[in-house]
């Protein structure tokens, strides 16, 4: 699966929360769903069948349920629009651009950005900063992180901003140097990886509260045919003054 | 949210008016636009059954929805509007009265040098927007360029168009219809550009001076060997690296014919402009931005207005009293050559 389709997906995910709640549809389905229509869009060619090969959990028929029938509520919650520029294209040409420009230290090969650029993006994905900036400017962070990554001097990338632009220019450029050190910011700021023991929390609350949610589908169920039940409220209580 | 009281505003917006044609995948419908006073088109996309639609949305509807969402062009159709609904989706799309398959069908249709011109110049505004922003349109055809009342050419059908210019992917060669396929395409290249539309329009342009498709292949091999006849075999000087193409075959070698016999009509700058679409190196072809600087838009005759362009059943008087004078003087075929 080529990054396009990643970014995309992520994208398609953040957009479609803008306008609702965790609590109105599950994420995990939406992010199922935005994948699987992020790779048709990106064009990477794969069958539902072989989409749904690749899920760890669920069978494979209330999955593909769940994912097509999300789809073109997907579209609709993005207002149908679909394509993402995602900062991978633009990326390859800042390097030609930048390769084929003199500003640029002959001693430096440019394609040492390219781990430094990819972890960038990675942790990119889970930030807003696909929201907030233009994707030839976060490319250009990229290059930027990946410059520092590789130990070599992040200045090409300033030098090479100032040579596209006209001397008088100079405030313009030194803003965009500027957002390159916001964006970077942004991404080192949201995109903590969470360490173990944070997501191992999570994970057991909310499996917590999927029991919970069966416990109280039950409750109800037991409510409507008759009075009883209700024994397991003092879980619930826990759980409850945990959320707060 | 708003979306959604977006979708409650559509729902009495627009009025059917009659059913225009089924597609493979959708049915197209001429209604009213109640809000801005407009006729327009519905192209309503079947979503069908979870039997019937395996994979879900049809990939043809999600290409033209993603693309045409982005492009804003006078040459290029308009989406106006999608409409989700439950068990299927809607595109409202400009109407259009007719595409150049059909004026290129009648009969009663005679194209001035300026209407072609005219038309040339459309076709060729649309497809440098396209190029200019990554985007091959891959089914360029008669069919596919739609003309509205006023005259104006809108670029149509995104089924098969996709981004294009990353080099790591590769690309289907089994896109455009038979007789408008480039050479490259037919030999198998899994890599090309903007050489595939180019070519395209070349044939389109032959086509409108013709009034019949000029290559017409019975099959990918005969496609190409129609090509040879009149082109001449390409020669790997004259295409280097013609013979390095993965389905790549030898055709048997023909001296072809020159253009200027082909299209008796035509001007030389028309010529040389046919031959810049028709170059067999995709690399030698002309780029849009290129094809807009030649000579046949700088020299006379201009394009004539859009006004003036002929429709379907609707032609001009002069135009009429003009075929009428030549009716039974000339068989048919001469009296087309003779337009020119």
């Amino acid at each position: 699966m080529w990054p396009g389709v990643r970014w995309s997906a992520f994208a398609y995910f953040k957009r479609f929360y803008v306008r609702h709640s965790s609590m109105e549809y599950s994420p995990k389905s939406v992010m199922m769903g935005c994948f699987y229509l992020a790779a048709k869009i990106e064009e990477f060619n794969v069958s539902i069948d072989d989409f749904i090969r690749n899920l760890r959990s669920g069978t494979p028929e209330s999955n593909t349920e769940t994912i097509l029938s999300l789809e073109p509520v997907i579209m609709l919650k993005l207002d149908y629009h679909l394509t993402v520029h995602s900062p991978f294209r633009p990326m390859e040409g800042h390097l030609i651009d930048m390769k084929n420009s003199d500003c640029c230290a002959n001693d430096v090969d440019l394609e040492c950005v390219r781990p430094g650029a990819e972890k960038f993006y990675q942790k990119g994905l889970v930030t807003d900063v696909m929201l907030l900036f233009p994707p030839a400017q976060i490319a250009l962070a990229a290059v930027r992180h990946g410059l520092l990554l590789a130990g070599k001097p992040a200045t090409i990338v300033d030098d090479y901003v100032h040579s596209k632009l006209l001397p008088e220019d100079a405030t313009s450029a030194n803003k965009l140097i500027a957002r390159l050190d916001e964006i970077i910011e942004c991404v080192e700021r949201q995109g903590q990886i969470q360490p173990q023991e944070t997501t191992d929390r999570l994970q057991t609350r909310m499996q917590q509260w999927n029991k919970l949610q069966i416990a109280l589908e039950q409750r109800t169920k037991m409510r409507v045919s008759g009075p009883g039940g209700g024994g397991l409220a003092g879980d619930e209580a826990n759980n409850s003054d945990d959320d707060d | 949210m708003t979306s959604d009281g977006k979708a409650d505003k559509s729902k009495g917006r627009y009025e059917k008016i009659k059913h225009l044609g089924e597609g493979q995948f959708a049915n197209v419908y001429k209604a009213k636009d109640t809000l801005k006073n407009e006729i327009v088109a519905i192209k309503k996309i079947k979503i069908g059954s979870r039997a019937e639609a395996k994979d879900g949305v049809n990939r043809t509807a999600l290409r033209e929805i993603k693309l045409l969402q982005e492009l804003h062009h006078d040459n290029i159709i308009g989406l106006l509007d999608v409409i989700g609904h439950k068990t299927n989706i809607q595109l409202v799309f400009d109407f259009m009265e007719t595409d150049l398959e059909h004026v290129v069908k009648d009969d009663g249709i005679i194209l001035m040098p300026g209407h072609i011109k005219n038309m040339t110049l459309q076709m060729v505004l649309g497809l440098e927007y396209l190029h200019l922003h990554w985007i091959l349109h891959r089914d360029l055809k008669p069919n596919n360029l739609l003309m509205n009342d006023r005259g104006r050419i809108k670029l149509a059908d995104f089924g098969l168009a996709r981004f294009f210019g990353s080099p790591n992917h590769t690309y289907t060669h089994q896109v455009v219809t038979r007789w408008y396929r480039a050479p490259e395409l037919l030999l198998g290249a899994r890599y090309y550009g903007t050489g595939v539309d180019i070519w395209a329009i070349g044939c389109i342009i032959a086509e409108l001076l013709l009034r019949v498709a000029i290559f017409r292949g019975e099959s990918d091999l005969d496609q190409l060997v129609k090509i040879c006849q009149v082109l001449g075999t390409p020669t790997d000087n004259e295409w280097p690296g013609m013979s390095k193409l993965p389905d790549y075959v030898g055709v048997k070698p023909m001296p072809g014919m020159p253009l200027k016999h082909v299209f008796t009509a035509a001007g030389d700058d028309l010529i040389q402009f046919l031959a810049s679409c028709l170059a067999y190196d995709p690399m030698k072809r002309y780029t849009c931005t290129e094809a807009l600087k030649s000579a046949y838009f700088i020299r006379e005759p201009y394009p004539c207005e859009d006004s003036e362009l002929p429709l379907p059943g609707k032609r001009t008087v002069a135009q009429k009293r003009r075929r009428d004078e030549r009716e039974d003087r000339s068989p048919p075929l001469m009296r087309k050559r003779l337009a020119f």
